[in-house]
């Protein structure tokens, strides 16, 4: 891993800007854009990973550690994995799920978590939820080139539900380099309906790196009454020169709706803020 | 160990490999802040290797003839959507007001959330490509890129930008956001060309 710079584009500096013809306007732009390969090979190749352990996370979600093959490169914080599983008509299902945990560094052996929330008519998540210890899983890995963290700060993480899978791992990770910055260089905002909603509960409750909303249900004695997400509950972790602040919204393709623009309300420029957003409009 | 299809028919020939229906719904995937354009503010420009720089305004290009899409879109994170439909103007229509010169081979199709896509010019011309603002005989909602966006149905949809703005002709193919960050060139669903190396 490399230093964050000021931009926030770690690593990313060195790469030419678009070039442009002739004295035409650049256009516009939403980070330096260069070719950038995958570290490790052009092409990710289906793998068989083996469950390694499975958590109850919520009645509806579960964490499955996976065991990759040896030398697999680890991923970086924010990125997911394509699993896939063969139909009895031959042909594959795949889905993408976020990673949960932080990098597995060496000499750790390479796994990843994977949270799968299981949806009644799913097709893939049943089956990742059927499955046990000593199973094995094919999957190809790990992608993603923008909604991930290479060393910001300060950042912002908001996330709704099951958005909050990779936002934990980009937290893991700055809690395992040991919280450089310091207190307020990372915070975590997880939007829930209830407590019994929150993925890694014994972890992120009473976390001084984050603050639990509740929208339906809040827990006995909680300070906050339950209700959506206001821009009250995100302006503590807006600095006075939001500029320098990297947000990184992930949840429902609503709530990313609603909480980037909470978040550009608080006065953090659009540009700054980068989203993982899924699901029915 | 192998999953059982839920229904006894056979696989819908629509689906390219990988991809599963998503039947009625139409999932929204976004990477950056949406925008809200009014399409009094909106327009749509074609510069570089052309004759003529061209921008049209929201006006400007419902006076040009109506062209709609019928057919299948699918996204490379493995929905796809079947008999569905777009309407808008062909690209072709933009594209011969504004000339593309002869030394244009690629485009880039850009948004004003700064959001860029690379295609060969061949892939927006020739009755495949459009600029819509209808689905499905509605108004093009915002979070699917309403007011106006790019249509390239054959290709994964990352390609179809959203609140697109212009199209820049160059002599050269120039990696796009997705394509810069890990998602194949081209991104044809038939051969599954969804990620760096595919």
């Amino acid at each position: 891993m490399t230093e964050p710079t000021a931009t926030g584009q770690t690593g990313q500096a060195d790469l030419p800007p678009l070039p442009t013809l002739g004295g035409l306007p650049p256009l516009p732009t939403l980070g330096p854009v260069g070719r950038r390969p995958p570290p490790g090979g052009a092409r990710r190749e289906w793998v068989t990973a083996t469950v390694e352990a499975c958590t109850e996370e919520t009645a509806h979600a579960r964490t499955l550690r996976l065991r990759l093959p040896d030398g697999t490169p680890a991923h970086t914080p924010g990125q997911h994995y394509v699993v896939r599983v063969r139909r009895d008509d031959g042909s594959w299902a795949q889905r993408s799920y976020s990673v949960a945990s932080a990098p597995a560094l060496p000499p750790a052996p390479p796994t990843v978590d994977l949270t799968v929330e299981r949806l009644d008519d799913g097709e893939l998540s049943p089956y990742l939820h059927s499955l046990h210890v000593g199973d094995r899983v094919e999957l190809r890995g790990p992608f993603g080139g923008w909604f991930v963290w290479r060393g910001e700060r300060p950042v912002l993480l908001v996330g709704g539900g099951s958005g909050v899978v990779p936002l934990a791992s980009v937290l893991r990770a700055w809690q395992q380099r040991g919280r450089p910055g310091g207190d307020g260089a990372m915070h975590l905002v997880v939007s829930v309906r209830s407590p019994a909603d929150l993925f890694y509960a014994a972890e992120l409750t009473g976390s001084p790196d984050v603050t639990v909303v509740h929208t339906r249900t809040a827990p006995d004695g909680a300070a906050r009454p339950p209700g959506r997400l206001t821009v009250d509950d995100l302006r503590p972790y807006v600095p006075a020169a939001p500029d320098a602040l990297t947000v990184y919204v992930c949840g429902s393709a609503a709530f990313a709706e609603g909480a980037t623009g909470l978040v550009v309300g608080a006065g953090v420029p659009a540009s700054a803020v980068r989203v993982e957003a899924f699901g029915p409009s | 160990m192998s999953l059982f299809s839920r229904t006894a028919r056979e696989r819908d020939p629509r689906l390219p490999p990988g991809q599963y229906d998503a039947g009625d719904t139409f999932p929204v995937l976004t990477a950056e802040v949406v925008p809200r354009i009014d399409p009094s503010q909106w327009s749509f420009r074609i510069d570089g290797l052309v004759a003529t720089t061209r921008t049209w305004t929201w006006d400007d290009v419902h006076r040009l003839p109506a062209s709609v899409y019928e057919g299948d879109i699918h996204c490379v994170t493995t929905w796809s959507k079947l008999g569905t439909s777009f309407g808008g103007v062909s690209l072709d229509t933009l594209l011969a007001e504004a000339g593309p010169l002869p030394t244009a081979t690629h485009v880039v199709a850009w948004s004003s959330t700064g959001y860029t896509t690379n295609l060969p010019l061949e892939h927006v011309t020739g009755g495949k490509a459009w600029v819509v603002w209808e689905h499905e005989g509605k108004p093009l909602t915002t979070p699917h890129g309403g007011p106006v966006r790019l249509l390239v149905p054959h290709l994964y949809f990352w390609k179809s930008v959203k609140w697109v703005g212009g199209l820049r002709l160059l002599d050269h193919d120039e990696p796009g956001f997705w394509e810069t960050r890990g998602y194949h060139e081209l991104g044809d669903p038939w051969t599954e060309q969804r990620y760096d190396g595919d």
